[in-house]
């Protein structure tokens, strides 16, 4: 690369960088407007069940967290885009995108804070939000799958490349048998991994074998 | 609280919720801008940090949009319960 | 608003790998409804998660892990091993992982590793009920 072309690759790097600063900074602020979005929903909601509220809370700290989350890619897309002019033009990134933005600015996007972690698992259960509908439409009960993944950790542990040996417990195996879900008055919230707020109505649900267990009576596994 | 202040209080809730949408929405145009330049600027590189950069700027974007849209779908259920208050 | 009793208590008896007391307490949840189960169990699984990785741990640790896990148990191979990595990773911050993962998926993936997490850590007294607590706290920011 002749010269001129590489500082302008410096000179262009450099000012994606300082944009990647100054958009980090925004969605911090942006991210204060929806904290305040929130106290004003808590205040309004108090005790209140209505799910209206109760969604417009979950979903408010849900964008909270993403906000979050955003400045931290911002940061390391940053991050990453400085590593790289360090190498092709040692001591071109001297930090350079941070003029023009006020000290205090650069200190709201510090990352690795004990509520930066709290933040991202927001991020994460409000995520599952997302799923919900495809879960509902998929007809399977939370219990239902709850039951059969509990059928799987349950079951005696087999050791690295040999026979099987699992718990001392007697076996039981419990007979399939019908649950009617009760509707409840009003909506029924079906609930999977993700935070299910839509009213639903399940009729019968068959609940499957939660113990279609394996032999008991082994040692425990050896590792 | 009155009703009237619940309602007021809603009201102040949806009003930030709007303004970080529109600042959010803001970043992205201007994010848009950003990426191609990135693009532009290093399409020839051929190296980690920056193929590692550049796919944070797809995250980033889709997270951006992630979030415009659940924020208005936090103030359509805040003006749900608003509704519902009579 | 509160997290339901039955649903720390099906946290508890999944760290303790008590599996008649879970029995008894997924009955009753069926019987009553869920009501809450999606934000507990999703919280239980991203603090557990929390307690074991950190969000700089080389992937190849989650890998480990999550072959761990499949190996375990004697259906364990049914659990799917991307989509567990996944939903470790997501948890952990990467968030837009968990995008795809359908919801069926995502509720039994969280179930299968909490319950190996729990169990790794064999949390008892003070320390299972700090964990329970602070899986309160947490789901009931959802409710």
């Amino acid at each position: 690369m002749s010269d001129a072309s590489l500082a302008g690759v410096v000179a262009q790097l450099s000012d994606v960088r300082r944009r990647l600063a100054t958009a980090a900074v925004d969605v911090t602020r942006a991210r204060a407007e929806i904290s305040q979005a929130d106290s004003r929903y808590a205040e309004a909601a108090g005790d209140s069940r209505h799910p209206g509220i109760r969604q417009a809370l979950a979903h408010v700290r849900w964008a909270s967290a993403n906000a979050l989350t955003i400045a931290r890619f911002l940061e390391q897309a940053r991050h990453h885009f400085t590593c790289y002019l360090e190498r092709i033009v040692p001591g071109a990134a001297q930090d350079d995108a941070s003029v023009g933005l006020p000290d205090g600015e650069l200190l709201l996007v510090q990352v690795r804070e004990r509520s930066d972690l709290r933040s991202g698992m927001d991020a994460f259960i409000g995520r599952t939000f997302r799923n919900i509908e495809n879960y509902q439409d998929s007809g399977r009960s939370t219990g239902e799958i709850t039951g059969n993944t509990i059928r799987i950790v349950r079951a005696p542990r087999r050791p690295n490349g040999g026979k099987y040996i699992g718990t001392a417990s007697p076996a039981v195996v419990p007979t399939p048998h019908h649950i009617d879900v009760p509707e409840a008055a009003g909506h029924l919230v079906v609930l999977g991994l993700l935070v299910g707020i839509a009213a639903q109505r399940l009729s019968h649900v068959t609940r499957r074998e939660i113990a279609r267990f394996r032999r008991r009576g082994h040692q425990k596994r050896t590792d | 609280m009155t009703v009237h202040d619940v309602k007021a209080t809603i009201r102040s809730g949806n009003t930030f919720a709007e303004e970080s949408s529109k600042m959010l929405r803001q970043v992205k145009d201007r994010l848009t801008e950003t990426a191609i330049l990135a693009h532009e600027t290093l399409h020839n590189s051929h190296d980690q940090d920056v193929d590692a950069g550049l796919q944070l700027l797809v995250r980033v974007e889709r997270t951006l949009d992630e979030t415009i849209e659940i924020l208005r779908e936090a103030v359509g259920h805040a003006e749900t319960f608003t509704r519902d208050l009579g | 608003m509160a997290i339901r009793k039955e649903l720390t208590d099906f946290i508890r008896a999944l760290s303790r790998q008590d599996w008649e007391e879970v029995d008894r307490i997924l009955a009753k949840l069926d019987e009553e409804g869920w009501t809450g189960g999606a934000q507990t169990i999703s919280a239980a699984f991203a603090i557990a998660v929390h307690r074991r990785f950190h969000p700089d741990d080389d992937v190849r640790k989650i890998t480990r892990f999550v072959a761990d896990v499949r190996n375990r148990y004697e259906e364990g191979r049914e659990l799917p091993a991307l989509e567990m990595e996944g939903m470790i990773r997501a948890a952990l911050g990467e968030t837009d992982l968990a995008e795809n993962i359908d919801g069926e998926t995502a509720l039994s993936t969280q179930i299968a590793l909490l319950a190996a997490l729990l169990e790794d850590e064999a949390l008892t007294g003070d320390s299972l009920e700090d964990y329970i607590r602070d899986v309160e706290t947490t789901a009931a920011r959802f409710m």
